[in-house]
């Protein structure tokens, strides 16, 4: 460890802090700090941190590292909600410019029905695997002539300069 | 712990919260999300939105409703138009064509990154027979506008390939009915007269180098042939005199690319004032990148993050102050961030995708005919480091290349929804990562963000144009800098130069 204190063991209560939470803040702080990560036991997390050499002296190792993963565990929890109308929005835009026209889903869901957005994201699961499996990845990938163009009729070897 | 953190005491993420990514930015807090939106709220609001109940009659509330961070207010069709529209090149195949013309360089740069040589072999020049090659398979290429950039070395040094590939390039176009760019990335050394009208009659653009005053420039790019500061200064002003914009012909702009060095330190604004003491109305300050010479001679020329923003905070100042006095002058680093951010389009910028443009945004052409992923990659592969390399003008089917695993595998690793850390990143909208760059860095092309320099280039230039954007009277400026393409296309500015 060099110079570098470590700061006494500090729990992370499983219950608020997710494991990949955890893990992800003390990946994203490694050019601040050095983590050590063990299992409380109980599915939280004992954590051990400190400063790396020639990082800001002044900051609160711990502290930092606290609100790293408060932030990393609010990340997670928007993401996990969110993932279904993520992916759905993302696969109509695929399809669309794919050349696929995506269903319209009008303007927006009904503001208050939480079971209706629940439903919605079922349909919408369904309808990414059903339009994932006709779609064509690999359309970047043909040529020129492949994709519909015009074949050049190239100047021919000797004519060119 | 944070007060705005406080949500994560609650069992249930509010309803409210759509997809979105978050970052603290001074004493407000930065909303962004995949569509391109960008909100900025106070800690109150903040707190209020991820944890409290948030007066939904509000003006900022509407306006996250308006920009699809509420959850149960999602235009559907509108977002994922913009998605779309923000990720257009996902679609079309390379654009930008990359032709080394020789590994020849008249000059001897401490941080060249083209892997150039001042040896006189002419083994070191793309030949006719290549070149041919070369524009066959550019041409195959399924897109109706594309860009083919000279690059060396010096490419001046191998002029008779210059022209043959541009009008061999011009020809095709023509019969194949594509729009056709064409840029050369130069030192002006070796620029006469009869060039330059051949360049300018041909619509080919010029980009170059300006490191800054004569002192700072020619201490970083030695000429055995006297000042390059010189040769710079008295070849923009000839193209200024000799071929300015006219009713109904404009002639291609120059161009002007910064290395930033540890010399260049000290002379921010003067080096922005040089750029328009000599006429230019953009620069693109860039780091230096761990290729070639810079590599080895890291120690003695290379800049840390801290000092590289540092710098860069004072070119930009200096460039919005100027704009501000009426002088004409852009940063174009911060110019393609702002098309991003506030355009919802893509500039074009091949290095800053998600996926990267490696191998389906833009090839690489070496002079002998080997293709690579980009001109990263052919830099690696000029120190012994094949790995982007997809095959050879003579014996690769262009569709085996681009369809070659390992472009497959840039566009894995540099896909941000897969990289840990740019996953949950508030620029993740914005930005890309570059294998090339993190297999150079840190030996894998997947890299690792948090000790990533580049990763932390891009947040501090991020962090910083969000904060100018809030400045009132900076915000037009800076408005007027996006979407506003270079001269001889956004691409040339991001590819390493001879």
């Amino acid at each position: 460890m060099n110079n570098e204190v470590a700061t006494p063991e500090f729990a992370l209560d499983g219950g608020v802090f997710h494991a990949d939470a955890v893990l992800a803040a003390a990946h994203v702080m490694a050019r601040r700090l050095r983590v050590w990560l063990k299992p409380d036991g109980k599915g939280g997390t004992v954590v051990r941190v400190a400063l790396r050499e020639g990082a800001d002296g002044t900051s609160d190792p711990e502290a930092l590292f606290r609100e790293e993963a408060a932030a990393q565990e609010l990340r997670r929890r928007v993401s996990a909600a969110n993932k279904g109308l993520r992916e759905y929005v993302v696969t109509q835009a695929l399809l669309s410019a794919a050349g696929e026209r995506p269903e319209a889903q009008g303007g927006g869901l009904s503001k208050e029905e939480d079971a209706e957005i629940d439903r919605l994201i079922s349909e919408v699961e369904a309808e990414i695997e059903a339009k994932a499996a006709r779609f064509d990845p690999g359309a970047a990938g043909k040529t020129w002539e492949e994709s519909g163009g015009r074949s050049p009729e190239g100047p021919q070897p000797g004519k060119a300069p | 712990m944070d007060g705005a953190l406080k949500a994560l005491s609650r069992e249930k993420l509010p309803d409210h919260v759509g997809p979105c990514y978050f970052r603290r930015l001074g004493a407000s807090w930065l909303l962004t999300n995949d569509w391109g939106h960008h909100a900025r709220l106070d800690q109150a609001q903040f707190e209020s939105f991820f944890a409290g109940a948030p007066d939904k009659e509000s003006g900022w509330f509407k306006g996250l409703v308006d920009k699809g961070f509420v959850r149960d207010h999602l235009d559907f069709r509108g977002l994922s138009s913009r998605f779309a529209r923000q990720h257009s090149y996902l679609w079309s195949g390379p654009r930008l064509h990359i032709a080394v013309l020789t590994s020849r360089c008249n000059q001897g740069c401490a941080y060249c990154q083209a892997g150039s040589s001042l040896a006189n072999g002419k083994g070191a020049d793309m030949s006719f027979d290549t070149a041919r090659k070369v524009v066959e398979f550019a041409f195959r290429s399924p897109v109706p506008e594309m860009t083919i950039e000279f690059q060396g070395g010096e490419p001046l040094l191998n002029w008779e390939t210059l022209e043959f590939i541009t009008r061999y390039a011009r020809e095709f176009a023509g019969t194949s009915g594509r729009t056709l760019r064409l840029a050369v990335v130069t030192n002006l050394t070796l620029l006469d007269d009869e060039k330059l009208a051949f360049l300018m009659e041909n619509r080919v653009g010029v980009c170059t180098s300006l490191d800054g005053p004569a002192a700072v420039h020619d201490r970083n790019r030695p000429w055995f042939g006297g000042s390059a500061h010189a040769s710079v200064e008295h070849w923009l002003k000839v193209i200024a005199q000799r071929y300015p914009d006219e009713p109904g012909r404009r002639h291609p702009r120059p161009n002007a690319l910064l290395t930033v060095t540890k010399a260049s330190l000290p002379h921010a604004e003067a080096i922005v004032d040089e750029y328009a003491r000599l006429g230019l109305t953009s620069l693109f300050a860039r780091p230096l990148s761990p290729f070639g010479a810079a590599r080895r001679s890291w120690k003695a020329i290379g800049v840390a993050v801290p000092e590289f923003l540092d710098f860069y905070r004072r070119c930009l100042d200096r460039a919005l102050a100027l704009s501000l006095e009426g002088v004409p002058m852009r940063e174009r680093g911060a110019g393609m961030l702002l098309t991003k951010i506030l355009r919802n389009r893509d500039p074009g910028f091949t290095d800053l995708r998600s996926p990267c443009g490696a191998g389906f945004g833009q090839l690489a052409y070496d002079h002998d005919g080997g293709v690579f992923t980009c001109d990263e990659g052919r830099l690696l592969a000029a120190e012994g480091e094949p790995l982007l390399r997809l095959g050879s003008v003579f014996d690769t089917p262009y569709e085996d290349a681009v369809q070659h695993p390992t472009v497959r595998a840039c566009a894995v690793a540099s896909n941000l929804e897969d990289q840990p850390v740019c996953a949950g990143c508030a620029y993740r909208p914005f930005c890309g990562v570059c294998p090339a760059y993190n297999f150079a860095a840190q030996d894998t092309i997947w890299g690792r963000m948090p000790t990533n320099d580049r990763c932390a280039v891009y947040q501090g230039m991020f962090d910083l144009i969000f904060e100018r954007l809030e400045d009132e009277r900076l915000r037009p400026v800076l408005e007027s800098w996006a979407g506003d393409g270079a001269p001889c296309g956004p691409e040339c500015a991001g590819s390493a130069e001879g």
